[in-house]
């Protein structure tokens, strides 16, 4: 029996329809046609699935779709503003930091997460930020690279 | 609905007189990576697409004794479940046409797929799919390559579980043992390894009203891909049209047809697009991982540091079909005495069958391993004759002009002076011995 | 599986009625982060989800009457960032920070964490070692229940199909104690432990007055190691002492051989990790300045 969920969206209003087994991330992909968060495991192991749930990083292949009613979700299409890349889209790009890039829009969310918390992360910190986010292509290397270099351009950079 | 302006992609970067060697370029994919725009497998999307879910056995062995499609064909949302019978020509192979598309007669392993169900929703597909009844008749199964290999063991097809000997021979080895001063004799083993690709196989098949079939899926490699889906479809390869979709990593691991001809035959009898997309359980239990490989090295070395004989045996954990198994050995085969002369070589690799996933391709091809083992084993031989091992190896290295066991002969070696440069890079120190 | 129904209470007494009429196919949900994943393998099939996020005040932390009461749906990262927990029972929070990841600690919640009776529950040990006492309410009168008596048996908690595990209330420190936990996993993150430990001390002048010892992933349940306490108890800190303890420890284990270490590997593990936890239990006692007034 589905049931109507109401949240934020990327800074919009949106109401769907869902099943009270249906995850988040699902929902998104299949009901909203936001194809930009990847489901990798389906278990919160891997953190392709990383969305923001009012700022924090979440795996949404574990939010069931209800809970998040009254939320601000916001998900790799909603980084950056209009037309702007936010500063770790940028170092990506800049660094180089994907292969497949299946993990990037998960480790983005959590990335943009990370900066709008703490400006200047140690790579401690960096490597911390993403430990729920595999890579099964690129040894993190070049990604925690890139997050450090967007650290020095961003200050508290706010996803919208 | 959200509206979302993409920036510009970045500008080309501009040929100079200096070429654009050595510049920093983003790839050109680099914007629409960052901004969730590939599109991967699971992405594809068709106006009145049904979703596909295989059924899989529980047994690495087994006869399949009947196959009762009643219970699911009438589950709600079904709109067709193929089998076995369903392929035109259920058969195919590399090496070794031993496979088969959907197993019919038997199931070889734990997970192999026996009917696949289309559906209006991917729930109603796993719940139709769970209601296919299949009757099995388990047979022994055997797990241990070399109990394979015993005349008593179960038998996958037919004759023998060894379904490929690779011998690789060179001068005389009993000869060279016979000058050796000293003899090192080791057994190394490597386990299953899955490639565990982020973005799990995944695919749409859309079918043409002339009877044609268009499908995307994330492969590594769409020709071989769309070749076989042809084959096994009994369709000429004109009407098979392959799309790799983004690959969310493959590494080996997306190197060959899996769900290919079951969507394409879903999709032409229900004349709608089906998607199919594995869970990370399929994954790691239906598809192809790196052979497990056991190998036993016998090595013969002059007092002095010369290598003189180098005998091999690697027994490759095959699973139940050869898949990649035979191509992977040979490559394994070639490399298994390492990057030393060695006057005498003999390499045996054995292919054997066993209930065990089914290896295939993975980064490296077989080469891992061995190499695993044979610098091990060279660091063992060193110590033997009581040689630092850089200097050890320095010494046996193949050069320009050294050949394989296999003869094939070497241009352009370069292995001395990229060690020399290592370990000036790692800034090796070794106390009393000579580099 | 056929889509469960789902209802969100406004108060516990609500969700207690909804629980015991639907009987064994409804369950209570918090952050979803176990339930969901054994939803997805089939492992349950629950047919009502009672979703416990709008019942106000349980996710409040809060000192009343001399504890501290950590409300069951408080996500491990409120647990972390928690003034007050760093400040009295940091112990929780040391355990909190290793847990899962991120993302995870953004969603699992404390009363998930204890009611998943899972042997490997980061936040029991250090709980059992601070002598934490659960609070559940049902359709009846609500009950408290030591912390220990929660956990029955692997996957098994003491909680009836009607009851819900509201809050955990810790007695607030006092002078001259310390705490530690470990967890040792295959991995630094996104782990279960193959074994975590607690211990927590009351030193005075060099003595160990009151000592607790708690170990996770080394029996059916979260277990105290109460051999070693009796040995402990009254000695002097010093490192012989605190080993001859670990050893008891960790000969009062019950460990199993699984995919992740074999019982052999486990007891000596034990034996490891609970000579350290008390290392620094009693380096932290022995550093302690009461902040707070009790």
């Amino acid at each position: 029996m589905p049931s109507e969920v109401s949240f934020t969206l990327n800074g919009e209003r949106v109401t769907t329809a869902v099943e009270a087994d249906e995850s988040l991330a699902w929902v998104l992909r299949e009901r909203l046609g936001l194809l930009g968060t990847k489901i990798g495991c389906g278990t919160g192991d891997c953190g392709a699935c990383t969305i923001l749930l009012d700022g924090h990083p979440v795996c949404s292949c574990l939010l069931l779709a209800v809970k998040a009613q009254g939320r601000a979700v916001v998900t790799i299409e909603g980084l950056g503003a209009p037309g702007q890349l936010h500063p770790v889209q940028q170092a990506f790009m800049e660094h180089g930091a994907l292969q497949c890039g299946f993990c990037g829009p998960g480790l983005l969310v959590s990335a943009a997460a990370l900066l709008a918390r703490d400006a200047h992360p140690s790579e401690e910190a960096v490597r911390e930020a993403i430990a729920g986010n595999l890579c099964r292509c690129t040894g993190y290397a070049k990604i925690v690279e890139a997050i450090l270099a967007a650290s020095k351009d961003a200050v508290g950079e706010q996803s919208r | 609905m959200t509206t979302i302006t993409h920036p510009a992609p970045p500008t080309v970067i501009e040929e100079t007189p200096s070429g654009a060697v050595g510049r920093r370029v983003p790839r050109h994919d680099a914007l629409l990576q960052v901004t969730g725009r590939v599109v991967y497998g699971d992405d594809m999307h068709a106006a009145g697409m049904l979703w596909a879910r295989a059924v899989r056995s529980p047994h690495p062995h087994a006869r399949i004794a009947e196959v009762d499609l009643l219970p699911a064909l009438s589950s709600p949302g079904v709109r067709a479940i193929i089998t076995g019978r369903d392929v035109p020509r259920n058969r195919y192979g590399f090496t070794h046409q031993d496979q088969p598309v959907l197993a019919e007669d038997c199931v070889r392993h734990v997970g192999e797929a026996v009917a696949v169900v289309a559906a209006e929703t991917l729930r109603q597909a796993e719940e139709a799919a769970a209601r296919v009844m299949v009757r099995y008749e388990p047979l022994p199964a055997v797990f241990d390559p070399l109990e394979a290999m015993r005349t008593d063991a179960p038998r996958l097809h037919q004759d023998t579980n060894v379904a490929e000997h690779i011998r690789i021979r060179e001068g005389d080895v009993e000869a060279g043992f016979a000058q050796a001063d000293a003899i090192v004799e080791e057994e190394f083993t490597t386990g299953f390894v899955e490639h565990a690709h982020l973005e799990p196989h995944a695919g749409l098949a859309i079918p043409s009203p002339d009877g044609a079939i268009t499908i995307y899926s994330s492969v590594q490699r769409p020709f071989l891909v769309a070749g076989d889906t042809a084959k096994v479809l009994a369709m000429s390869q004109n009407r098979v049209r392959l799309i790799a979709t983004g690959v969310g990593g493959g590494f080996g691991g997306k190197n060959e047809m899996t769900f290919e001809p079951w969507i394409a035959l879903l999709a032409l009898r229900t004349r709608r697009p089906v998607k199919i997309v594995f869970t990370r359980e399929e994954e790691f239990q239906a598809t192809t991982v790196r052979h497990p490989y056991r190998m036993r090295y016998r090595t013969g070395v002059r007092a002095d540091g010369t290598l003189l004989a180098r005998a091999v045996e690697i027994i490759s954990d095959c699973g139940a079909y050869v898949s990649w198994g035979a191509s992977t050995l040979a490559k394994a085969s070639i490399h298994a005495a390492g990057p030393y002369a060695i006057p005498h070589v003999k390499i045996d690799g054995y292919l054997v069958y066993t209930n065990n996933p089914v290896g295939g391709a993975m980064r490296g091809f077989g080469v891992p391993q061995v190499g695993f083992a044979y610098e091990c084993h060279t660091d063992a031989v060193a110590e033997a004759v009581t040689m630092d091992p850089i200097a050890f190896r320095l010494r046996n290295a193949l050069r320009d002009g050294g050949h394989l066991p296999t003869g094939q002969v070497l241009e352009r070696v370069t292995l001395a002076e990229t060690l020399r440069q290592a370990l000036e890079m790692a800034e090796w120190r070794r106390e009393g011995r000579a580099s | 599986m056929k889509p469960p129904r789902y209802v969100a209470p406004l108060t516990v007494a609500e969700a207690a009625r909804v629980l015991a009429e639907e009987g064994e196919g409804a369950y209570a949900l918090a952050g979803g982060t176990d339930l969901v994943v054994r939803m997805r393998n089939g492992t349950v099939r629950p047919t009502v989800l009672v979703d416990l996020q709008r019942i106000p005040d349980l996710a409040v932390i809060a000192r009343q009457d001399g504890h501290l009461r950590i409300g069951a749906m408080t996500t491990i990262a409120a647990l972390i960032g928690s003034a007050e927990v760093r400040h009295l029972t940091p112990v929780a929070a040391e355990a909190g920070a290793q847990m899962g990841a991120v993302q995870l600690r953004n969603l699992a919640t404390v009363g998930g964490n204890l009611a998943s009776a899972v042997p490997s529950a980061d936040l029991a040990p250090p709980l059992l070692v601070l002598d934490a006492v659960a609070r559940i309410a049902g359709p009846a009168a609500a009950r408290t229940l030591p912390l220990e008596d929660l956990f029955v048996g692997p996957h098994r908690s003491a909680l009836r199909q009607d009851e819900v595990l509201t809050a955990v209330d810790i007695p607030l420190p006092v002078a001259g104690t310390g705490a530690a936990f470990l967890k040792f996993g295959r991995r630094r993150a996104q782990v279960l432990a193959v074994v975590n430990a607690a211990s927590w001390v009351r030193l005075q002048q060099g003595i160990i007055a009151e000592v607790r010892i708690a170990l996770g992933a080394a029996a059916p349940t979260p277990m105290r190691a109460r051999a070693a306490e009796d040995l402990l108890r009254g000695q002097k800190a010093d490192p012989d002492r605190l080993d001859a303890a670990a050893v008891v420890a960790a000969q009062e284990t019950k460990p199993i051989s699984d995919l992740r270490a074999s019982a052999d590997f486990r007891r000596q593990l034990s034996r490891v990790l609970v000579r350290r936890a008390l290392e620094r239990a009693v380096q932290r006692a022995d550093r302690e300045e009461l902040r707070h007034a009790v």
